[in-house]
């Protein structure tokens, strides 16, 4: 009895691995003025030496990244779907052959970071 | 006397899913207003716009992070969307009274402990200054 709860608890967690929850939102620097809205590592940041129309250039190459990323996920999501019913209708154990993408996932905080620096340095520089 | 309990779960699993079909899904929703936020009148949702970025160009008050997650209800129904999110943080949002949700980000659809089909978002709720 102990067993099999223990057994649905670890593959609850394993389930639950499979959602990527939205990255943590940026600190809140609404009360400095427009130009000043930088967090501490942004003025060393490669970005921080571009003019706006390389910034805009940056911007759209992460989204870019950003989409084909997701776009990983999504193409593992069917596959995901079919193991998770399986494993709960027929053998538990098929749920360690679901595809978690950890490293599509952990790009794609990484590019929503960059997103929120180019965005930040962007308006800092007045860039329309 | 086993194949009716066999058939009354056929039948009950069949209406589940025929009635599954049908919803939109369920959602939960989480929200950290700040002082600004109380008092405030609630907004007209439609009126909230959804911004993935800052606002700088006009000032404004912070009323608190909102976070939401919208769920599948079956295996069979449609994956949440972005735009089913937005609409939950515009919902969360008019509570607030406020007029923009900005710095909206989203996860990615993917199966998690209570759903098979789970995405969430976040984003920051704010009222503009009248000038």
């Amino acid at each position: 009895m102990k067993s099999s709860k223990a057994t649905t608890c670890i593959l609850l967690l394993l389930a639950a691995g499979c959602a990527r929850n939205a990255p943590s939102l940026p600190p809140d620097l609404s009360h400095l003025p427009a130009g000043q809205r930088l967090l501490a590592g942004d003025a060393d940041s490669p970005e921080a030496r571009m003019e706006c129309a390389a910034l805009k250039q940056e911007a759209a190459v992460n989204k870019a990244q950003i989409q084909q990323y997701e776009g990983v996920i999504l193409s593992n999501r069917g596959h995901n779907q079919a193991v998770g019913y399986a494993a709960g209708v027929l053998f538990p154990p098929l749920l360690l052959a679901s595809k978690n993408d950890d490293d599509a996932k952990r790009n794609l905080d990484e590019r929503q970071a960059k997103a929120d620096r180019i965005d930040r340095l962007s308006k800092a520089k007045g860039c329309s | 006397m086993k194949g009716a309990i066999c058939l009354r779960a056929v039948i009950v699993a069949g209406m589940m899913i025929t009635l599954g079909a049908c919803a939109d899904g369920w959602s939960t929703s989480q929200v950290s207003p700040q002082a600004a936020a109380a008092g405030r009148a609630p907004t007209p949702v439609d009126q909230i716009q959804i911004m993935e970025g800052d606002v700088t160009d006009r000032p404004y008050k912070s009323l608190g992070d909102v976070s939401v997650t919208v769920n599948k209800t079956t295996l069979f129904n449609a994956d949440p969307t972005r735009e089913m999110v937005n609409q939950r943080l515009r919902t969360q949002a008019a509570k607030l009274g406020a007029d923009a949700v900005i710095q909206v980000r989203y996860g990615t659809v993917g199966i998690s402990a209570l759903s098979w089909g789970s995405l969430d978002g976040k984003g920051r709720a704010i009222a503009y200054e009248k000038q």
